[in-house]
């Protein structure tokens, strides 16, 4: 295709305009002209072809004129009479060559020559002329003209005149060259051109044919043409022969005036208008070649600077404010200009909300969280990956793109039955519906993917292939779930022992599902009763209790509970059922469940026990009485029973308590002995001091007595020490053992201090004790009662554990267990416990020696007092 | 008008591509004015007829032949002009003339330039047996002359005869009468009387006539044109002449007997053609004639369409570097109006000749 720029095309336009007006216009008016001029010159010269032959023959009248006196002549007078009259006529051959006076037969009897050459006229008188053509064309008419001929007489060619008056013809000769004189006189200066022919075809006269006067012409088209015309003229159109021909014959002589004129180009009228038209086109397209590269310059220039803003704008250059504000002088041109700035407005402001709405496209396709949207090429060449294509597939978009599906792990197959799906999109351009695959993770796993893809232009004009991706693994998995719990809840509610309805309360509380034990229960087949309401399949005993059932929930009641209420079964039994029900919106629909319990059964039952308890109240009231009596005779002897086990508690008390200040008293002793011995001792060394005074005090007698003093005071203070420390332990003990408070205190403190007071016991025996205790055992608990158990173990080992051997070990060890609690284990290694005995000896009083039989039982419930059952008593 | 159309919209340059092929052009000379001017008109047809002709049947070899007509007005020095004249318009041949007079200054030109020159009607034995650029459709003048003088010596009763001769075409008459008298005193006659004259306007024919009346012949031969042998033989009849009268061939046109009127009637000529011929080749060809130049053929017209006929077809016999003489001479014969054309090596045919008289202003063949 061939491009231009504007000014060119512009010029071309106007020159094109101007040339191709002028061209249609001119030939239009030649096309108009030319039938026209054509059929005024056919006319012109028919008409120009008759005028000149009349004129010919006018003539040629004349000349007839001369002759015709002599032929009349001829009737009186004798020829010979005539010859001067001959001679007169021809004179010197100006008109004549010859004239001749003809008998009859054609014998000529009288001539005359022109008398130049003075010899005699007589040379032809007898001649034969009856043989011509024009004597025998005599015959029929009286006068006649020849076409061109031999004279015999002149020897010439010349052209015969007869004239036949009665028996007499009178011939003159006439020179041809006569004629074409004639001839051209009659033309003038005429512009037609002329040819005169005989009916021969010989050439007469012409002016300006150029015709060869020689040969015989009938042959030429224009001849023939003449010659067979009637009337009026006709236009010859035949190759290099264009001409408009008219033709005429004068009466009295075979000849033919065939005037023509130039047809087409040649002839001057069409010449001069296709001149003009020419002119007018050529001129029209120089004026044109002149005006209009300046007019389209000065046209184009403004356009110029719009085409090179718009160029500008085409290149993005959006900000050329000096071109916007040039002005040109055509309206149209600021026009477009200020559509041109409309346009960048609108189209920055689209670019902009373009660049926005790609932003958000694409952080749409980018972050889109359900969507794994994908683009491919016609041939599945991935072109574009988005991250939620990667967190369903688990390949990258680096892994994906400019690949196709096989180089991920699908087959050949599916990757050509892929293709084929995009061909046939691209071949229909339907959208692929949304259809279910089961693809592959990157990991292996399968995945289901509910595809769709469609087709979307691409930057070159094609198309490319958007997958769209929704993994709906998850989703199946929660179908599948859901459907299994739907089933399960099918079976639930079909296995539920207790018979339930559901009903619909939008449409008439009809029945729309029951189970299994509501069918057993009532009778009713599932079929019969769905889409029924309770009254139609006859449920109810009394049916104004399902109306008070309905409206209730139709006010809006939600829940009813345990109403009891007469129902019939299919044979119309009745049964008395509790009766529960809640509305729920399932899927925006109303429904009603109804429990219905079969209490007939249990309220016979519930009424029969109602009858047997009262029975055995009665008798129950009738025991109690013998009972209580029994009972204030049993708390008689209680009584009695704690009054001796109290005392028998106070006397151990006591026993202890003796225990105890014997204890204190021998620990007191030695410091309070070493005290008192100390002191006294202090009191000698006084004395000393005062006897040495009194005998003069020496310095190292001071000495020494201060030293004296010092070491007694420190050993008495010592040692009172030591005694106060021991009275506050036993008050301690004492108040523990006597008021059984609950307070921290050391484990291994407390067991020491036991041991002490237990220290006069141990000394009159033989037996010993060693203890495994821990350091900084601080127990929250009753350190009286455990006191006591200890001692009470202790006493018990050394009375009863040993009989009679000697040297025997008790030991107390305080471990923690595993599980964090203390264990206090104290043990002998006497002669432990008969088997026999173990069961009974935590019963109070159980001895095996007499007056001794309290002991275990106090631990037991002291113990028992302040904690659960945690004794455990082994046996050796 | 559509060609007008063509230069305005296409521009001239493209009508040059289409001209025809260049035509042939062929020149024809003879008198056409003047006293022979029935000779050379009806020879002119002749030749335009055919020429005609084979351009109606498209041309030769696809190019139309183009005429050039000159006049000689029997005047050797124009005769010459024309025929360079024609030389000049390169014509491939010129046809004619018609006269023997006109002979020599045609061919001088013609050989000057290179063209062969057929002639109908020239008859002179002094062109006889040369190998030169001039042929002939026709046999010398011997030929006709001793058919005559044998005819007339031997079956007309001739013993004695007067001769007049036009001196202005004594190329012709003068070897006409020397063949006529070569067979006709060879037979035992006499020629009485050799008289000869200029054709003119002063030509003093009844002058001439009694000088020949003086010696008494058996008959008068004419060895003149048919304006002159009409004016002789009218003026034998005002003389009230018994004698028989002859002419030529010369004047065997179909103008003599307009010329001569019944003063023609009885006059023996030689003939080279039979009118009266019934084949249907000629009568094809004298009917073509007599409508389109509303007249007979006369032996020129005959002779002339045979030269042009025979050029014609030895034109579209002619190979490549063969000159049109040697094509005419060897690649004959060539089919004429009556007979076919046979050129012997010096380019002169042989014709039939045959003996005709008038009778009521027809040519009638008696042998």
């Amino acid at each position: 295709m061939i491009t231009w720029r504007l000014r060119t095309s512009l010029s071309l336009l106007l020159v094109a305009t101007t040339a191709v007006t002028f061209l249609l216009i001119g030939s239009l008016i030649i096309a108009v002209r030319a039938p026209q001029i054509n059929a005024e010159t056919i006319s012109a010269v028919q008409e120009s072809a008759s005028n000149k032959a009349r004129l010919l023959e006018f003539y040629m009248r004349a000349i007839e004129a001369q002759l015709k006196p002599i032929a009349v002549l001829a009737q009186h007078v004798p020829p010979k009479a005539l010859k001067g009259t001959l001679s007169a006529l021809v004179g010197v051959g100006e008109q004549f060559l010859a004239v001749h006076i003809v008998d009859a037969h054609g014998i000529v009897r009288s001539s005359a020559f022109p008398n130049k050459s003075g010899e005699n006229n007589e040379r032809t008188i007898g001649s034969d002329i009856s043989r011509t053509p024009l004597f025998l064309g005599l015959a029929e008419r009286d006068r006649l003209w020849s076409d061109k001929q031999l004279s015999v007489s002149s020897g010439e060619v010349v052209i015969g005149v007869g004239i036949r008056q009665g028996e007499w013809t009178v011939i003159g000769e006439v020179a041809p060259t006569l004629l074409r004189e004639s001839i051209a006189a009659i033309t003038g200066s005429d512009q037609d051109t002329l040819l005169v022919i005989d009916q021969r075809g010989e050439w007469i006269a012409d002016n300006r044919t150029g015709i060869a006067p020689q040969e015989n012409l009938g042959a030429r088209p224009l001849v023939k043409v003449a010659l067979a015309m009637q009337n009026g003229g006709q236009m010859i159109d035949d190759g290099d022969l264009s001409l408009f021909v008219g033709s005429a014959q004068p009466p009295n002589i075979n000849w033919t005036f065939i005037v023509t004129r130039p047809a087409g180009l040649n002839n001057p009228d069409i010449r001069r208008t296709v001149m003009l038209v020419g002119g007018g086109f050529f001129s029209a397209l120089l004026i044109g070649l002149l005006i209009a590269p300046w007019w389209a310059r000065s046209i184009s220039r403004p356009m110029q600077r719009l085409i090179s803003r718009t160029h500008l704008l085409a290149a993005g250059c959006y900000d050329d404010e000096e071109a916007a504000r040039k002005r040109s002088d055509i309206i149209e041109i600021n026009e477009l200009d200020d559509d041109l700035q409309i346009m960048v407005d609108a189209i920055r402001e689209r670019e902009r909300s373009l660049a926005r709405s790609e932003e958000r496209l694409r952080a749409t396709i980018e972050n889109s969280p359900m969507m794994a949207i994908q683009w491919y090429d016609r041939d599945g060449v991935c072109r574009y990956w988005n991250p939620t294509s990667t967190n369903c597939y688990g390949y990258t978009s680096e892994e994906t793109v400019g690949l196709t599906i096989v180089e991920r792990g699908q087959t050949r197959e599916n990757h050509e039955a892929f293709v084929n799906i995009i061909r046939q999109i691209e071949r229909t351009g339907k959208p692929f519906p949304l259809t279910e695959f089961t693809s592959r993770h990157k990991d292996g796993h399968s995945i289901v993917v509910l595809c769709s893809i469609f087709a979307i232009p691409d930057a070159q004009g094609g198309q490319q292939f958007v997958c769209l991706d929704i993994d709906i693994s998850e989703r199946k998995r929660a179908e599948r779930s859901l459907i299994a719990s739907q089933q399960e809840l099918e079976s639930i509610f079909n296995a539920s022992p207790v018979a339930m309805s559901v009903s619909d309360i939008t449409r008439g509380t009809r029945i729309i599902n029951v189970n299994e034990a509501w069918v057993r229960q009532f009778g009713h087949s599932r079929e019969a009763a769905f889409g029924k309401t309770g009254a139609e399949i006859g449920l109810y005993v009394n049916p104004s209790d399902r109306q008070a059932f309905v409206d209730r929930f139709q006010q809006g009641a939600g829940i009813y509970d345990d109403m009891e209420l007469w129902l019939k079964r299919a044979d119309g039994s009745p049964l008395l059922c509790r009766v529960s029900s809640r509305v729920i919106a399932v899927s925006g629909q109303q429904l009603m469940l109804m429990v219905s319990d079969d209490i007939t059964e249990e309220r016979r039952m519930q009424n029969e026990l109602e009858n047997v308890n009262a029975e055995l109240e009665a008798r129950v009231s009738q025991r109690t009485a013998a009972l209580s009596a029994a009972n204030n005779e049993l708390a008689d002897a209680v009584q009695h029973l704690k009054q001796t086990q109290g005392e028998l508690v106070r006397s151990e008390k006591l026993a202890a308590l003796g225990r105890l200040v014997a204890g204190i008293a021998h620990e007191l002793n030695t410091p309070i002995g070493n005290g008192l011995m100390a002191v006294s001792t202090l009191e000698a060394h006084q004395q000393d001091f005062k006897q040495l005074m009194a005998a003069g005090l020496k310095r190292s007698t001071l000495e020494g007595f201060v030293e004296n003093v010092g070491l007694s005071t420190e050993i008495a203070m010592r040692n009172l020490n030591r005694a106060a420390e021991l009275v506050t332990s036993f008050k301690q003990v004492a108040a523990d053992q006597t008021s059984s408070q609950r307070r921290n205190f050391n484990l291994k403190q407390v067991i020491e201090e036991i041991l002490i007071t237990m220290r006069p016991t141990l000394s009159r025996s033989t037996h010993r004790v060693e203890t495994f205790l821990i350091d900084n055992l601080v127990l929250d608990s009753y350190p009286g009662p455990l006191g006591q158990v200890i001692g009470n173990l202790i006493d018990n080992a050394i009375r009863h554990g040993f009989e009679a051997r000697e040297g025997g070990l008790i030991t107390i060890e305080v471990g923690r267990s595993e599980d964090g609690e203390v264990v206090l284990k104290v043990a002998d290694d006497g002669i432990g416990i008969p088997a026999d005995h173990l069961p009974r000896i935590f019963d109070p009083f159980f001895t095996t020696k007499l007056g001794q039989g309290l002991r275990l039982g106090t631990e037991h419930r002291a113990q028992h007092r302040y904690r659960p059952p945690w004794w455990q008593y082994c046996s050796g | 008008m559509r060609a007008g159309f063509c230069l305005l919209l296409m521009g001239s340059l493209l009508l040059a591509a289409c001209s025809p092929p260049e035509p042939i052009r062929l020149g024809f000379i003879g008198g056409l004015t003047g006293r022979v001017a029935d000779l050379g008109e009806a020879g002119r047809n002749g030749f335009q007829l055919a020429v005609e002709q084979a351009n109606a049947a498209g041309g030769i070899g696809g190019r139309k032949i183009e005429i050039l007509v000159k006049d000689d007005t029997q005047n050797p020095a124009q005769a010459k002009r024309v025929a360079e004249e024609l030389v000049a318009a390169k014509v491939a041949a010129i046809i004619g003339p018609m006269t023997s007079a006109m002979a020599e200054p045609v061919l001088a030109a013609a050989t000057a330039g290179g063209v062969t020159v057929i002639s109908p009607t020239v008859t002179t034995a002094a062109l006889t047996g040369k190998d030169d650029l001039f042929l002939r459709v026709i046999s010398d003048t011997s030929n006709y002359a001793g058919l005559s003088a044998n005819y007339h010596f031997t079956k007309n009763g001739v013993r004695s005869i007067a001769v007049v001769f036009d001196a202005r075409n004594r190329a012709y008459t003068a070897g006409w009468l020397a063949d006529f008298r070569k067979t006709f005193t060879g037979l035992g006659g006499t020629i009485v009387a050799e008289i000869s004259f200029e054709s003119g306007e002063t030509t003093d024919y009844a002058a001439l006539l009694r000088q020949m009346l003086v010696t008494k012949p058996d008959a008068l031969l004419f060895i003149s044109s048919a304006l002159d042998t009409a004016r002789f033989a009218q003026q034998a009849a005002q003389l009230k002449a018994t004698q028989k009268i002859i002419g030529v061939e010369w004047a065997a046109t179909e103008r003599l007997m307009e010329l001569g009127g019944k003063a023609v009637d009885g006059l023996y000529l030689a003939q080279f053609f039979d009118r009266d011929d019934k084949l249907p080749d000629f009568q094809n060809f004298r009917q073509a004639y007599a409508k389109r130049f509303q007249q007979p053929p006369g032996f020129a017209s005959v002779a002339a369409y045979d030269a042009t006929q025979a050029t014609l077809q030895a034109i579209g016999k002619n190979k490549n570097g063969e000159s049109l003489k040697q094509t005419l001479l060897e690649r004959g014969p060539f089919i004429g109006a009556q007979q076919p054309i046979r050129f012997d090596r010096y380019g002169d045919a042989e014709r039939r000749a045959y003996v005709t008289t008038v009778r009521d202003g027809r040519f009638v063949v008696i042998e």
